[in-house]
């Protein structure tokens, strides 16, 4: 009975009724976790758009608007963009990393990355005990509301990046990746590029403008 | 398995992108203490840094300058998305004097008056709002009340 099951090749043995065996993909050309991962920055995208777009409409909206620079530690704020952006370049110095089978390079790189998001996280942490202690608050006008609510949401988008680079970077000491399988870590490092662009923008707008 | 995307310079890259973050923070800051009210310049200068950085981190660490036409086509799907939006938003930003009411103006549950609000919700101009400062101070006392018109 056993060998019977075993030698059934649905090619050969299926009635005609059958439904056709295909040997292609009838997906879109692209990997999965690419496709969905785009999908889901799409829906990021309009998401802070909406969120920016509001800030433009009350700034532009009010009567007044305070010099950030008279309101914020712009030197802090660049110095942790700095950090960010660094981030970014080590996420992609390990990709390539193990494109070429380094996984020493991999580790090394992919571990500077987590440390120097989990260094923005402090940092954004210490501005806002800092801005805290000196009674600003998001209650005191429209420049703190919508201070802390986009840096808030950015804020919270670079806690999940970390953890997803934590959770990947365990996958790779497991030895999860190779030169032939990496795209969990170009999924992660995708997200975490989106996050570091999306900084690049609420930087210029919040602090410099 | 995965396909190998073209490599670039890492190094070049970030140096790039340092540079502009540098000159973008010199610039804001000369612009801030120089001509701050100067807003096309002051603004305009800041978000050309900001576009070619973008532009940077989307075309090659997201790599998407080397993505196929689908993957292209999931991003570029939200531009008409974001344009919508914008002239949706647009008549709030352009013509502010125009609306009902004006935005950073607060209706008065109570008496439906527009109060002007300078700086912070609490800090109301008008004075007819007086009344509510005082309910605020009765039921909270010793509180620290700002604003309201100078009492």
């Amino acid at each position: 009975m056993t060998t019977a099951i075993t030698s059934y090749d649905p090619a050969v043995d299926a009635p005609e009724h059958h439904h056709p065996v295909y040997d292609y993909d009838s997906g879109p050309p692209v990997d999965r976790g690419k496709f969905a991962i785009w999908v889901f920055l799409g829906t990021e995208i309009m998401f802070f758009t909406g969120l920016i777009g509001t800030y433009i409409v009350l700034r532009a909206g009010s009567p007044e608007w305070p010099n950030p620079a008279h309101r914020l530690a712009v030197g802090v704020t660049a110095f942790n963009t700095f950090v960010l952006i660094c981030s970014s370049a080590t996420v992609v110095a390990g990709l390539f990393a193990v494109q070429k089978d380094d996984m020493a390079g991999l580790r090394k790189w992919w571990g500077l990355s987590i440390l120097l998001g989990a260094g923005f996280v402090g940092i954004q942490v210490y501005e806002y005990i800092h801005l805290i202690q000196h009674d600003m608050t998001p209650n005191q006008d429209l420049f703190w509301s919508t201070f802390y609510l986009m840096t808030g949401l950015h804020g919270i988008h670079v806690v999940v990046g970390v953890i997803w680079l934590a959770v990947v970077y365990v996958q790779a000491l497991r030895g999860g990746f190779s030169s032939k399988n990496w795209v969990g870590l170009e999924l992660a490092g995708l997200y975490w590029h989106f996050v570091d662009l999306v900084w690049v923008l609420l930087f210029t707008l919040i602090y410099l403008m | 398995m995965s396909e190998n995307p073209p490599q670039f310079s890492v190094k070049k890259l970030w140096i790039i992108l340092l540079a502009l973050t540098a000159a973008e923070v010199i610039y804001g800051e000369i612009g801030n203490r120089n001509f701050y009210e100067q807003k096309l310049l002051l603004w305009g200068g800041l978000l050309i840094f900001a576009y070619f950085k973008g532009y940077y981190i989307f075309q090659y660490f997201m790599h998407m300058k080397y993505e196929g036409a689908i993957v292209k086509g999931n991003v570029w799907f939200t531009i008409p998305l974001v344009v919508y939006l914008m002239i949706m938003l647009w008549p709030d930003t352009a013509a502010n004097d125009k609306l009902n009411y004006e935005i950073a103006h607060q209706l008065d549950p109570m008496t439906g008056d527009i109060a002007t609000i300078i700086e912070g919700s609490r800090n109301l101009v008008n004075e007819e709002f007086r009344y509510l400062y005082d309910d605020y101070a009765a039921t909270h006392p010793g509180a620290e009340i700002h604003g309201g018109g100078g009492n």
